[in-house]
């Protein structure tokens, strides 16, 4: 860990920051959560700087959030992670807020393929790398994560759209 | 609404990237700092962690108050013994892995006693939740075919396993599965099961003794009574982190978060304060300890935090604890600062032998069963499991 490579760490973190703690917060749904989720993979990869600096630091870090939050999850799967209104985000549109609630009512797993495939618009190929499973599961996740959504917010029928 | 307009989602500014390299710098330099300090800090504050000890046959007795941190060797007894962490990526390669093969049905193919019980490594279906194999004294697997089981929840309908590991009996021969509204007790000599009426979002049972079952409920302080002999289900002083020894005893562990701000010896290398904290659940879910007539062992850990909004969450580990006296006997680490959190499901105390499994980093889907002697410290790999959960002491 070099201190060289901390101008361009920090100038890399900083410039990622807000769209890591938004993809977060779609994956816990807890603005806090998000924000210590990502805080905790950001510390990680300034400890791996001088490796990750000339490989693909993105991938690296949305690949630690990702997985971070699928364990964090599994341990901690009993607790209320989420509350129908979080007082650290302002109000969003009422689609916004229903289709975030719905979110929230799937496995962290359907929720971070729809999250990365839809939301960040990422290739199978990459949404299966990150979450570690083969393209078939990604496919039948996103299937089935898709179904429940419809079931859960049927008045956001526009999600049929979400076809690839 | 599309799922991508999501992207555009107001939050407000965030500035998380900022200090990361400085905490990246002093996590390493903590590193160090850990080994000096670590003994230190579990003698002196791992006492008050059994926040509530009992010996006796009911929990309405008073709960003892949190004992004043002990000191190991003030009377001239052994230092507790300090397990560093074990490299379990490695141990995990030495040993064979088991996956259930050809599972028979439970209710055509009885066992006479379980030496585990398994749901399968978790594939995001329902399913996984629900299927749970039993390994029999003879070798073989049988499914647990009890129809109409469901993923336990949450108020947040955040699902579970219907196994957890304290769901098998003490005997091999029965296990308590919680669902919605009621508790299945499996008879795993016949095949056969019984549903309970048990009202609430049941979500983990432990065996009290051989009649009663402790049913954790979620949302609720404290857990309720089952007696398998008449159905009834009462009150009790119970929470979801009692353990019960054979002879009774039960040991609630407590949650404690016990920081030091003032201890002046908790620096570290470069200076910079350090407020150490031994807590003895590493998250908010509560766990039951094992418990024999000497000893409890739970879930706990060390925390060190920094200053300000920071937290590391860092060096969990399993403490034994003299569960009259609340004196650290010994730790084992479980995990450290770079491999995030760990899975670790206590399974088994067994003497000086406590049996746990460890989700193995990098190995999502495994859980390394491990013996570990808690009075020498030795660490004994004893097979990967193709699992999600586990429940028992192979």
């Amino acid at each position: 860990m070099r201190e060289s490579g901390r101008e361009s760490f920090e100038t890399w973190a900083r410039s990622r920051q807000q769209g890591l703690v938004r993809t977060a917060y779609l994956l816990t749904g807890d603005f806090h959560r998000a924000e210590d989720l990502v805080q905790d993979a950001l510390v990680k990869a300034a400890a791996r700087w001088d490796t990750l600096a000339g490989g693909h630091p993105d991938a690296w870090i949305r690949t630690v959030v990702y997985r971070d939050q699928v364990s964090w999850w599994r341990r901690h799967r009993r607790e209320v992670l989420t509350t129908p209104r979080d007082q650290a985000v302002p109000p969003a549109g009422e689609s916004a807020l229903v289709l975030r609630e719905a979110l929230g009512r799937l496995t962290a797993r359907q929720r971070a393929v729809l999250v990365l495939r839809y939301v960040e618009d990422l290739p199978l190929v990459d949404t299966a790398e990150i979450l570690g499973i083969t393209v078939g599961s990604v496919k039948k996740h996103a299937s089935v994560a898709l179904a429940r959504l419809r079931t859960l917010a049927p008045e956001l029928e526009e999600l049929l759209e979400e076809r690839r | 609404m599309r799922l991508a307009e999501l992207r555009e989602l107001p939050l407000p500014p965030t500035s998380v990237a900022e200090g990361a390299w400085d905490l990246a710098r002093r996590r390493r330099r903590r590193t160090a700092v850990v080994g000096a300090v670590t003994t230190v800090v579990l003698v002196g504050a791992t006492g008050v962690a059994v926040s509530a000890v009992s010996d006796g046959d009911h929990p309405s007795r008073r709960s003892l108050a949190p004992a004043a941190s002990p000191s190991p060797t003030a009377d001239g007894s052994t230092p507790p013994t300090i397990t560093q962490l074990p490299d379990f990526a490695a141990l995990s390669l030495t040993v064979p892995t088991l996956t259930p093969r050809d599972p028979t049905y439970l209710s055509e193919d009885p066992v006479d006693h379980a030496l585990l019980a398994i749901t399968p490594s978790w594939n995001g279906e329902d399913t996984s939740f629900t299927t749970v194999d039993v390994l029999g004294d003879d070798g073989r697997w049988r499914y647990v075919d009890v129809p109409g089981l469901v993923p336990v929840h949450d108020e947040g309908g955040y699902e579970g396993s219907v196994l957890t590991p304290t769901g098998l009996s003490r005997d091999g021969t029965r296990l308590a599965l919680p669902q919605p509204d009621g508790v299945v007790v499996v008879d795993l000599t016949t095949g056969s099961h019984e549903t309970y009426d048990v009202p609430g979002l049941n979500n983990a049972t432990v065996w009290q003794d051989e009649d009663h079952l402790v049913v954790s409920v979620e949302g609720a302080a404290r857990s309720k009574v089952l007696d398998l002999g008449d159905g009834t289900v009462s009150d009790s002083a119970f929470t979801a982190d009692t353990g019960f020894a054979p002879d009774g005893s039960w040991v609630t562990w407590g949650r404690g978060d016990i920081r030091r701000p003032d201890d002046p010896t908790m620096t570290s290398g470069d200076g910079d304060p350090v407020v150490p904290a031994v807590r003895n659940d590493k998250g908010p879910q509560l766990t039951p300890p094992l418990v024999d007539a000497e000893v409890a062992v739970g879930l706990g850990g060390l925390d060190l935090h920094q200053g300000g909004s920071t937290i590391y969450k860092n060096v969990a580990g399993v403490p034994v604890l003299d569960w009259r006296t609340g004196q650290l006997r010994a730790f084992l680490y479980t995990e450290d600062p770079d491999t995030g959190l760990v899975m670790v499901h206590l399974l088994g105390l067994d003497g000086d032998t406590v049996t746990f499994a460890v989700g193995v980093s990098g190995q999502e889907s495994r859980l390394l069963v491990t013996r570990w002697n808690w009075r020498t410290g030795a660490v004994t790999p004893v097979e990967v499991l193709e699992a999600g959960m586990v429940s028992g002491a192979p």
